[in-house]
């Protein structure tokens, strides 16, 4: 008992108040925004988008819900990162929806490949390393999800870190959509397969050695 | 162990709601920098958690170390406490994987915390030099533990002057101390073994 006292007194010495983190929806849309629009320009400065990209937003809607899909796969796998890391969260719900939408996106992606393509295939716009760039993109997109959930509690970090892992390539898959050239073959090979095998690979050993339990 | 994720269910439904409703105030005051209310809710869940650990882990003497633990899990995470969700999930949720941890290094350690082991370790052994057995032991631990250990125990440094040293809070360095101190005690004890 006198340990506990002494550590209680040493725990509450320099007290000062704390701020309490911010609602997990708010972090995750902010975070989703504002990292699709960073990996855009980013994307645009290395190499042109694909000429039409904005025709076929707004002409197509299997090709804009390929990409609206993509955009709710990252948020609500951003949601349930962000909410897994606060103790006692009920993530449920979230689980569902983030599975719900990964593999919408997933399905739409291979159903345009095995079944028909959702637009026009076309080499305009090929971006010669959009493998090496989805790659470096998602690996620092990872990072900086990794250090924004070490400021919570998360519990389980090597599954957290598969999840950052997951929601990085899922923003950078995305992206590359636009930007890169349509082929069904070339977005399921370099733009989904290897991207999501190497960044939830990498995820999950990142998220342990990055990540501290409380 | 396999009980735990049940009992901590039952727990949180059979919390006390008074108690609840009082932790979560005391928090949500400590957050706006009162330190008694902090003072009074670590206090409380400090007697709490000695209880609570009990009727998991066997001996006292675990259950006191798993408390303070919790305690210190508590602090690190009490930002995390969001005021408009209840309070029980969140403190149960700490509490439970702290004692799953507590389960396992006990599960791995487990003659190093045999009790008796710690009483007869001097009485057994009249050649058995405490300081000295620190100062041979001091390698094998994390630079991390040992550097708070070293300049606040052995060097006399202060806290204010050993966190500013290391960059760090003065919370955070007594925290590392407080697991170096227990670190310690594990590495003497396992030396300790394996000599006799």
């Amino acid at each position: 008992m006198a340990d506990q006292r002494k550590l209680i007194e040493d725990l509450k010495s320099d007290f000062k108040g704390f701020a309490v983190v911010k609602p997990s929806s708010q972090v995750a849309l902010l975070w989703t925004l504002g990292t699709l629009g960073v990996l855009c320009v980013l994307a645009f400065v290395t190499s042109p988008f694909r000429a039409g990209w904005v025709g076929e937003l707004a002409q197509n809607p299997r090709f804009s819900l390929e990409v609206l899909t993509g955009g709710a796969a990252v948020f609500s796998t951003v949601w349930l990162v962000l909410s897994m890391s606060i103790p006692g969260s009920p993530v449920k719900a979230l689980k569902v929806s983030s599975l719900f939408f990964c593999s919408s996106f997933l399905a739409l992606i291979l159903y345009s490949f095995l079944v028909e393509p959702s637009t026009t295939v076309t080499m305009a716009g090929k971006r010669h390393h959009c493998l090496t760039e989805g790659l470096a993109f998602s690996a620092l997109l990872n990072l900086g999800f990794l250090f924004l959930v070490r400021r919570r509690a998360p519990q389980n970090l090597a599954l957290t870190g598969v999840l950052t892992g997951l929601s990085s390539m899922c923003i950078t898959a995305t992206t590359m959509h636009l930007a890169c050239m349509y082929s069904p073959e070339h977005i399921v090979k370099s733009h989904i397969a290897l991207p999501l095998l190497s960044s939830v690979m990498v995820g999950a050993v990142m998220g342990v050695f990055v990540l501290k339990r409380i | 162990l396999t009980n735990l994720k049940t009992d901590s269910k039952k727990s949180i439904k059979g919390f006390d709601q008074e108690i609840e409703a009082r932790w979560r105030q005391l928090l949500i005051e400590a957050s706006e920098g009162n330190s008694t209310s902090y003072d009074v809710f670590l206090t409380e869940v400090g007697e709490y958690l000695l209880i609570y650990c009990g009727r998991y882990l066997t001996s006292p003497e675990l259950a006191e170390d798993c408390s303070q633990n919790c305690l210190i899990a508590l602090h690190k995470g009490k930002h995390t406490y969001q005021p408009s969700r209840p309070f029980g999930p969140w403190f149960f949720t700490i509490v439970k994987r702290k004692i799953i941890d507590q389960y396992r290094k006990n599960s791995r350690n487990k003659e190093v915390y045999n009790p008796e082991i710690v009483e007869n370790m001097a009485s057994s052994s009249p050649s058995f030099d405490i300081a000295e057995e620190v100062y041979k032991i001091l390698p094998k631990m994390d630079p991390v533990y040992r550097e708070a250990f070293k300049l606040t125990k052995l060097d006399g440094l202060s806290v204010a002057e050993a966190s500013k040293k290391l960059g760090i809070k003065e919370s955070a360095l007594k925290v590392r101390v407080h697991r170096a101190s227990k670190i310690l005690k594990k590495l003497v004890e396992e030396d300790f073994i394996e000599k006799h």
